[in-house]
């Protein structure tokens, strides 16, 4: 087993509460006396993982999850409250858009010193300067002053200088969101080059894309804790469903309507039995008062509420078992599977023996598991010619 | 020296020329400016006497002692703000971050040395009562201001974050110590009272010894000794107050 470049220790960060008045001075005395921040707010708690060399991890989690916080601590900017961030190796980090850079300085004049954070000096400098240039491919501005260039042209110079750098430990925060598709490329081409030849990449980014080609593990940071840590499509797939389940419930607050108060059909039971890479079988319950036969829609759609497939009974021309008065029940076996892995929703509705009015909705929430880079909700057969 | 901090060091002293006009002699036409304003009102207006061992030239027994004061107290200032103003690079890179104070002492004190070096050439082609061995005899005192100021300023630099008033209160205080140590006047024309006051000031004797060693050109002194030690023990007491405090700023930057 190759060894532990990052080590997280359980660490923590409280950031102390300023702004109130006297606070300065108090928290300049705590600090003499060496004393801990009692109160404040707590950007990290318990996160505790290790990374070896030649492994690729992600770190997901929504803006103010505590992302860049914990990056800072593995670079060495930033002190934990507690626990503590062991590194062995060199350590690259891109922190930040343009972090280090001087607005004033010309584009050369700032790698010089962006150079020398990262422990490249002297010759060594010199050797690579013409490189690192190429590579950031910014033309005649880099002497031109930073103040002067768009934010994609500062995140090529600074992505530049990793490249020259290999370093043990190649840290992102986002920089990738920042420029042009075909810089983009060029950054992941090179990142993929970079983690063949073995080296070691922690990432933070919004893009599950991303988090997917470029990294094996990822951490899903939720509130400063770990909600999940495992194989990166994994963590990807359920922090996906996250948010799908989180801008569904959005919409579904807002249009709530509650169609089992119409009362007169109503599903009493929805059970998933089996749900694999082949398929999903279902059964489940309706009851009617007035004692017709009821018909049964059942949907499936995408955690967010994206439509994927629907049918009815009456479309099928199926009919319900009766089981008892007023009670009946329906089976049903999707083959064939062919959904991408994700989270879905099953939805049955009842309906009226017409098959024309929704009377009620019940919901049950699934998982395709799997590990395909495709895209979209459903893999289309597909031959290359 | 250490790359990075030479880097830092040419980024300091590249930041001095950056931008005005002037920028590029502002380094010797402000103290130069200052020497003026005081050379008028406490040498042509209250004709401030020069001690007899010193020589009869007010303006160079004003110089050798205002130079170096002005490398102390502006080092210090300067850096009150200087953590803060380099924010987004100690925040966002893993900066040694008591090589930013540090960078502003060096190059205000090498400034200002370099810019009394010319002074004192100047007056020595001008025939004024100066001592060009001065210029080395000097530097045990130089550097003892020197340590002082990078104590002080790794004090201020990391407080300042915390409590922003500091800044704000040096420039009275080091104009309250400046009037305080003999620089514009000899300490003859202090009243007997006060004297002593004034010989309790540490840097009264600093701005003595200069004024020995260049005016008088005496050799070295225990005094040099002491106001070393006095320096080196400062410097040692601002670099234990900024390991406390300094690794804790980003949560108040």
């Amino acid at each position: 087993m190759s060894e532990v470049l990052l080590g997280i220790h359980h660490v923590g960060k409280v950031y102390p509460r300023i702004g109130r008045h006297g606070a300065g001075v108090a928290a300049l005395a705590r600090l003499l006396l060496a004393r801990p921040a009692t109160d404040g707010f707590v950007a990290l708690a318990d996160i505790d993982f290790t990374v070896r060399r030649g492994e690729s991890l992600a770190l997901v989690g929504e803006n103010g999850a505590g992302k860049s916080t914990l990056l800072k601590i593995i670079a060495g900017v930033l002190q934990p409250t507690t626990g503590r961030a062991d590194r062995v190796g060199s350590v690259g980090a891109l922190l930040e858009l343009g972090a280090g850079f001087h607005p004033e300085y010309t584009g050369r004049e700032n790698l010089k010193l962006a150079a020398a954070l990262q422990g490249l000096t002297g010759a060594a400098f010199d050797a690579r300067l013409d490189e690192i240039i190429a590579f950031a491919d910014i033309g005649e501005h880099i002497d031109a002053p930073i103040k002067t260039y768009s934010s994609g042209m500062v995140v090529r110079l600074g992505f530049a200088l990793v490249t020259a750098l290999k370093p043990d430990l190649l840290i992102t925060d986002e920089v990738l969101a920042v420029g042009d598709e075909s810089f983009q490329n060029k950054c992941i081409a090179w990142m993929e080059r970079y983690l063949a030849d073995g080296g070691t990449l922690l990432l933070v980014s919004h893009s599950l894309y991303h988090v997917k080609k470029l990294t094996q593990r990822a951490v899903w940071l939720d509130h400063g804790r770990m909600r999940m840590i495992g194989a990166s499509h994994e963590v990807a797939i359920a922090y996906q469903a996250f948010h799908e389940a989180k801008q569904a419930d959005a919409k579904a607050d807002a249009a709530a309507v509650d169609s089992a108060a119409l009362g007169q059909y109503a599903v009493t039971d929805l059970s998933i039995e089996r749900c694999d890479a082949d398929g999903l079988s279902l059964h489940g319950s309706l009851k009617s008062r007035d004692g017709r036969r009821p018909h049964v829609a059942l949907g499936v759609v995408r955690i967010d509420g994206t439509p994927v497939y629907g049918t009815t009974s009456e479309i099928d021309g199926a009919a319900l078992n009766e089981t008892a008065a007023g009670s009946f029940e329906f089976a049903l076996t999707f083959s064939d599977w062919r959904l991408l892995p994700g989270a879905y929703r099953l939805r049955a509705h009842a309906l009226d023996p017409e098959g024309m009015r929704v009377y009620d909705t019940v919901e049950r929430d699934f998982t395709v598991i799997g590990d395909s880079r495709e895209l979209g909700l459903v893999r289309l057969p597909h031959r290359w010619n | 020296m250490n790359p990075l901090f030479r880097a830092l060091v040419e980024r300091e002293l590249k930041n001095r020329f950056l931008g005005g006009v002037l920028s590029p002699v502002w380094w010797l036409a402000q103290p130069l400016l200052t020497l003026g304003v005081y050379a008028l009102v406490f040498g042509l207006f209250m004709r401030s006497p020069v001690p007899a061992k010193y020589g009869d030239s007010f303006v160079a027994y004003l110089a050798v002692g205002l130079w170096p004061w002005l490398a102390f107290a502006e080092s210090v200032t300067r850096s009150a703000t200087a953590l803060i103003a380099q924010s987004a690079l100690i925040t966002k890179t893993a900066l040694p971050r008591a090589w930013v104070p540090l960078s502003v002492v060096l190059v205000t004190f090498a400034l200002n040395w370099l810019a009394l070096t010319v002074i004192v050439l100047l007056f020595k082609l001008l025939g004024l009562s100066v001592h060009l061995s001065g210029i080395l005899l000097s530097l045990p005192v130089w550097f003892a201001l020197g340590l002082t100021a990078i104590g002080l300023a790794w004090i201020v630099s990391t407080a300042q974050i915390l409590v922003r008033d500091i800044e704000g209160m040096l420039g009275p205080l080091f104009m309250l110590l400046s009037f305080v140590c003999g620089i514009q006047y000899g300490l003859d024309s202090i009243p007997s009272a006060w004297r002593d006051a004034v010989l309790a000031n540490p840097f009264t004797h600093a701005i003595a010894r200069l004024h020995d060693t260049y005016l008088a050109g005496a050799g070295p002194a225990l005094a040099d000794a002491w106001l070393l030690a006095g320096g080196a023990l400062v410097a040692l007491l601002g670099y234990a107050f900024f390991r406390c405090v300094a690794p804790h700023v980003d949560d108040y930057l």
